[in-house]
């Protein structure tokens, strides 16, 4: 291993969160283990990611309310005919026309600057879930777009066309696939309606079309449009076909290659699930070289949060508690709105409290606590603090 | 609503000929980014929703002419550098509201937390803000995309049109000059945890 001076340390302290490579990761541990001017550096920079990734929580609404403001502004001024134009119009119209035709003009571009330039544009449904009280109208999805509908995250994998129920905590499948991730936190159902079965689920993640569920996180049910049961439980890793003959679940092991419907994101999704299999099993190696290459190549943003992740769980195997906060410290921040941000940050503090790192623990759990007040973690935040003061000498 | 790291080239064909629906996809997909980066710049102020919002709106006009060079995230954080080097041109008065009067209705706070905890959190974050905003624009630019976001020395040089070299030395020497301010600040000497220290 080569080894670095300080300089080259701090350097690598700053690119941490744009992601070292195994030999640039070594050298810095290294270098931290013997320095301490460069230890306090790196404690410094994490005191100053984490501050200023501290932000204003906006609700879902407010950012519909900044959309449509800037839509609004945004095409109206694209939709003004130029100065000039306008201007010389008026003029031509004085000299030549006269008075009667120039008013005529004005009139005219008056009621045209009244009319959206782009009628077919304006008129295009707008499917803001929440202004649409019922069923909203159906809205194709291009292949790989998502949309949040009440605790869910919905996504084309192939073009479909769905329309929502936002309160009811329903979408209803008219064509194509689509992959659902329901979030947990919230243990409120949610229910995925197609023209021949309904599935019903409480914080999983499936994919759905006219023909087949896929569960690939959690379990579902699938019951008939009447409200017969179907399926009672789908679990993780199982497919099921209304077309195939009753109860037609069909068990991973007889199904070695999964289906492919997105080549890409399955192929992450299988990189992901082989990783922790990997660290589950012992096998740390394998799971860092499995996570590092989905990092290096193309991935949707919530699998390089669970591939950055498993790096820090990879670390913390390997006994590098400072490495493994120092990972979870780029996931809780650059992954803040997704589920894999808020259990990094909670998980920081917890492998420092099982570290007996007591302060550093504390602060970090704080830090969860004001950044999810209501998380998935707050009651073991709370008790891990409670059992702190209550231990203090 | 999120759209995929290679975004659907008819999607953005359909954004250039100002397409209201998927000016919406793109501008969903991409602003819990975009105000986070944001936020990075100006701290936990309410000129957040300005900026995002002048940010949008000037995509609006200028994507006839995105290329697809860069991604449309790069192409959104280079509007929003330009709409806040715009904003640090305007007079200080009219520019922010101090941190205090937003905090307490903006930042989400856990009733059961002690009101010394939230009171250091906050001092922490308008100290280390404070800090970050003695230093220079385009150093703070540079160190915020690469040290707290996390993009290459390469994307960052692309969105702000500098070299290589340029982004690095603006990223170390606003380093150095924020490590020694917050050094100096007691208060956040104070508030450090210290029991790693060797």
């Amino acid at each position: 291993m080569k080894l670095i001076g300080c300089g080259r340390t701090r350097a690598l302290l700053a690119a941490r969160a744009a992601g070292l490579s195994a030999n640039e990761q070594d050298a810095l541990d290294a270098h931290l283990q013997t320095c301490g001017d460069c230890r306090e550096q790196a404690r410094l920079l994490d005191e100053i990611v984490l501050a200023v990734g501290v932000m204003p929580s906006r609700t879902p609404a407010a950012r519909e309310r900044t959309i449509e403001r800037a839509l609004r502004q945004g095409l109206e001024q694209a939709c003004k005919p130029p100065f000039w134009k306008s201007r010389s119009a008026l003029t031509v119209g004085t000299v030549v026309l006269g008075g009667a035709l120039a008013a005529t003009v004005a009139l005219v571009i008056m009621r045209g600057s009244e009319r959206p330039l782009q009628p077919t544009l304006v008129e295009r449904p707008n499917l803001r879930p929440q202004e649409t009280p019922l069923a909203s109208e159906p809205r194709d999805l291009p292949a790989g777009v998502e949309v949040a509908v009440a605790h869910a995250r919905v996504r084309a994998v192939r073009r479909a066309s769905i329309s929502w129920n936002e309160k009811a905590a329903t979408v209803k499948l008219d064509s194509g696939a689509i992959e659902l991730d329901v979030d947990p936190a919230l243990q409120r159902g949610f229910r995925v309606i197609t023209d021949a079965f309904v599935v019903e689920v409480l914080g999983t993640r499936f994919t759905v079309d006219a023909a087949h569920v896929e569960v690939s996180r959690g379990t579902v049910r699938v019951l008939a449009p009447d409200g017969r049961v179907l399926v009672a439980r789908l679990q993780m890793g199982q497919t099921w076909s209304p077309v195939q003959v009753a109860p037609a679940i069909s068990e991973p092991a007889a199904q070695p290659e999964r289906r492919t419907h997105a080549a890409q994101p399955a192929d992450v999704a299988e990189q992901l699930a082989r990783a922790r299999r990997d660290l589950a099993n012992g096998q740390v190696a394998r799971a860092e070289k499995e996570a590092s290459s989905i990092l290096a190549g193309s991935r949707e943003r919530r699998q390089e949060a669970e591939a950055r992740t498993l790096l820090a769980e990879c670390a913390q195997a390997r006994g590098k508690i400072d490495q493994a906060i120092a990972t979870y410290a780029v996931v809780a921040e650059r992954f803040g709105d997704l589920p894999a941000g808020e259990t990094a940050l909670f998980a920081a503090g917890r492998t420092l409290a099982d570290a007996g790192r007591r302060v550093s623990a504390t602060h970090w759990l704080h830090r969860y606590l004001d950044r999810y007040p209501s998380g998935r973690f707050t009651v073991e935040a709370k008790e891990r603090l409670a059992g702190f003061e209550g231990n203090q000498p | 609503m999120q759209v995929s790291a290679t975004p659907d080239p008819a999607l953005i064909e359909a954004c250039r000929k100002k397409d209201r629906a998927a000016l919406e996809t793109v501008f969903r997909a991409h602003l819990p980014t975009l105000e986070r980066f944001v936020a990075h710049m100006v701290g936990p102020k309410a000129d957040i929703e300005d900026l995002v919002q002048d940010t949008l709106v000037t995509a609006i006009a200028a994507f006839p002419g995105f290329r697809g060079d860069a991604s449309v995230g790069s192409w959104l954080n280079g509007i929003a550098i330009n709409v806040f080097r715009r904003h640090l041109r305007r007079p200080v008065e009219r520019r922010s509201v101090p941190l205090d009067l937003v905090a307490a209705s903006a930042e989400p706070v856990d009733p059961g937390a002690s009101p010394d905890g939230i009171a250091d959190g906050r001092r922490r974050v308008e100290r280390i803000h404070a800090h970050l905003s003695a230093i220079g624009p385009e150093r703070r630019i540079a160190f915020i995309l690469h040290v707290i976001e996390g993009r290459p020395i390469e994307e960052i040089a692309q969105i702000v049109g500098a070299s290589r070299m340029a982004v690095k030395s603006r990223i170390f020497w606003a380093r150095r000059a924020l490590m020694a301010r917050v050094r100096r600040d007691p208060a956040l000497r104070e508030l450090a945890p210290r029991e790693e220290r060797s």
